[in-house]
């Protein structure tokens, strides 16, 4: 049962970043390198606002809200004159973000390994089915389908989601009917920051953070995203959950084997559908 | 009054548009007919800012607006149906219409009117875009572009490939469109719909006009060479 939580706890984090990823790709056609990176600037940001007030909860608020600024700053500054150009320049664009946002992290806060401790009530753990699951790996995963039903409800239910489905599909029909699209690719760029923020904050009590981190994590997001197929929501909750379970029953059964049955599961997927899990004709966002 | 002064389109180093002018008053309805490849959909992509212009000025009721983006373009009353309709597939119908409105302000135009002009897209509402039929998709292409409230209206071909009844009908909303106020400029590849709908016309080929008039009679003589052979 433990393992099980652990499992959705893992796939909630995997979720929130390859989340970004693939609205970034369904909308900018560009594969997001330095997304991992914007996770461990969340973390370090998530580490620094609770050093400042003192608690979880701001953190919380103002390291997605750091990210999501720093997102229409880089989206603006770094991607938009490209866009004309072939992948290969966004790509290193994305790449050279890694390199900035490393050395800014080393110099502000050093190579030492950081932790953010849970907010009280969240902390020890609870016996339930009979194991003892710790209290802040449910939050985790709470708070991780809270943030799965605000994306599908904004996707689905609102004017920016409407926008989104459209100007991923088709962004000069888009722009006829009066669509600024590079707003939205701004703001699609900033939502996936955010998330990436509020992955590092969430990771900040789980795992120690340190730069390599967003490295460790990356990878995974990228076999997700590939497993549910690029450029789709749903196709991203599904590929977390395969590969967060992987993960955690794999840790219990057989560790040395984790990232090869990660790679496992991805071709396994990728012999049967080549395209995803759930890519369709078209993109859904 | 929506209008091209002598302009001048190119494909990478091909040019499209040699010194084009051409303008389309509200109420008005001007049809542009021409051979496929004769320039006339660069026409309408050029005034919806959808191609910037070499040489020459796009004007909007005196304004220049030559280096406007699309989305201006759209917001300053200026609506494109393009030839192949590019419904957004993954939307329904509705949608499709929703989508139009949200960067414009509230006008005339609102979704019941547009239900009310083509009742079949009331019925199919929830459909998602590609199930929908041609006929079915060019109502919709066109109440989308009503939903932004234009002044202006560019309809690329709208009565390709659509059976006789659904084109007696396209013809009957574009007319009440026009009647509304709306400038439209109508594009087909030849003159049997533009004669019932519009008092003036021009000729395009190789990017030029190369006749202009009220006289539609013997019209398609004068777009089509080969016809004046026989």
């Amino acid at each position: 049962m433990s393992t099980l939580i652990i499992g959705l706890s893992i796939s909630m984090l995997l979720f929130l970043l390859a989340a970004g990823l693939t609205l970034i790709f369904g909308m900018l056609g560009v594969i997001n390198f330095a997304h991992g990176a914007l996770y461990m600037l969340g973390a370090y940001l998530a580490f620094q606002a609770h050093a400042t007030f003192g608690s979880f909860w701001p953190a919380l608020i103002v390291s997605p809200l750091c990210l999501a600024a720093a997102g229409l700053a880089i989206e603006r500054l770094t991607l938009r004159p490209l866009y004309p150009r072939t992948h290969e320049f966004q790509l290193l664009a994305t790449f050279g973000l890694i390199l900035v946002i490393e050395e800014v992290v080393r110099v502000v806060w050093g190579l030492d390994y950081r932790h953010l401790t849970p907010p009280p009530g969240l902390t020890g753990s609870v016996a339930l089915f009979g194991s003892d699951i710790a209290r802040y790996r449910l939050f985790v995963i709470g708070f991780g389908a809270a943030v799965i039903a605000a994306l599908f409800f904004g996707i689905e239910r609102t004017k920016l989601g409407l926008v989104l489905r459209a100007a991923s599909v088709n962004p000069t029909m888009a722009a006829t009917l009066g669509i600024d699209v590079n707003l939205v690719r701004s703001l699609v760029f900033a939502l996936g920051a955010g998330l990436a923020g509020i992955g590092g904050t969430i990771a900040g009590p789980l795992l120690p953070i340190q730069l390599s981190m967003g490295f460790t994590i990356i990878l995974d997001c990228f076999i997700v995203v590939v497993i549910g197929g690029l450029g789709n929501i749903k196709g991203a909750v599904f590929g977390a959950l395969l590969i967060g379970m992987t993960r955690a029953f794999g840790q219990l059964y057989a560790p040395e084997w984790i990232d090869i049955a990660t790679y496992v599961v991805l071709l396994a997927v990728l012999l049967v559908r080549p395209q995803g899990l759930f890519a369709a004709k078209e993109r859904l966002a | 009054m929506l209008a091209l002064s002598q302009a001048d389109v190119f494909y990478g180093r091909a040019q499209a548009l040699h010194a084009l002018d051409l303008g389309v008053a509200p109420a008005e309805i001007v049809a542009m007919v021409g051979r496929n490849g004769a320039g006339k959909s660069t026409a309408l992509k050029a005034l919806a800012g959808l191609l910037s212009l070499g040489a020459g000025r796009r004007l909007l009721d005196g304004r220049d607006i030559t280096g406007l983006a699309p989305h201006r373009t759209s917001r300053a009353g200026v609506a494109l149906v393009p030839e192949d309709r590019q419904i957004f597939g993954n939307l329904s119908a509705e949608e499709n219409l929703d989508l139009a409105a949200v960067s414009h302000r509230p006008g005339p135009w609102t979704k019941a009117r547009v239900f009310a002009l083509f009742p079949r897209l009331a019925e199919r509402a929830r459909a998602r875009g590609l199930t929908l039929s041609g006929g079915e998709q060019q109502m919709l292409a066109i109440g989308r572009a009503l939903m932004t409230n234009p002044r202006y209206l560019l309809l690329d071909e709208p009565t390709e490939g659509l059976a006789p009844v659904v084109v007696a009908q396209m013809c009957n909303a574009i007319a009440a469109i026009a009647r509304d106020g709306v400038g439209i400029l109508l594009v087909e590849q030849n003159a049997k719909v533009p004669r019932l709908l519009a008092r003036r016309f021009l000729v395009v080929d190789g990017g030029r006009i190369t006749w202009e008039g009220t006289d539609a009679a013997d019209i398609d003589e004068r777009f089509n060479p080969m016809n004046a052979v026989h």
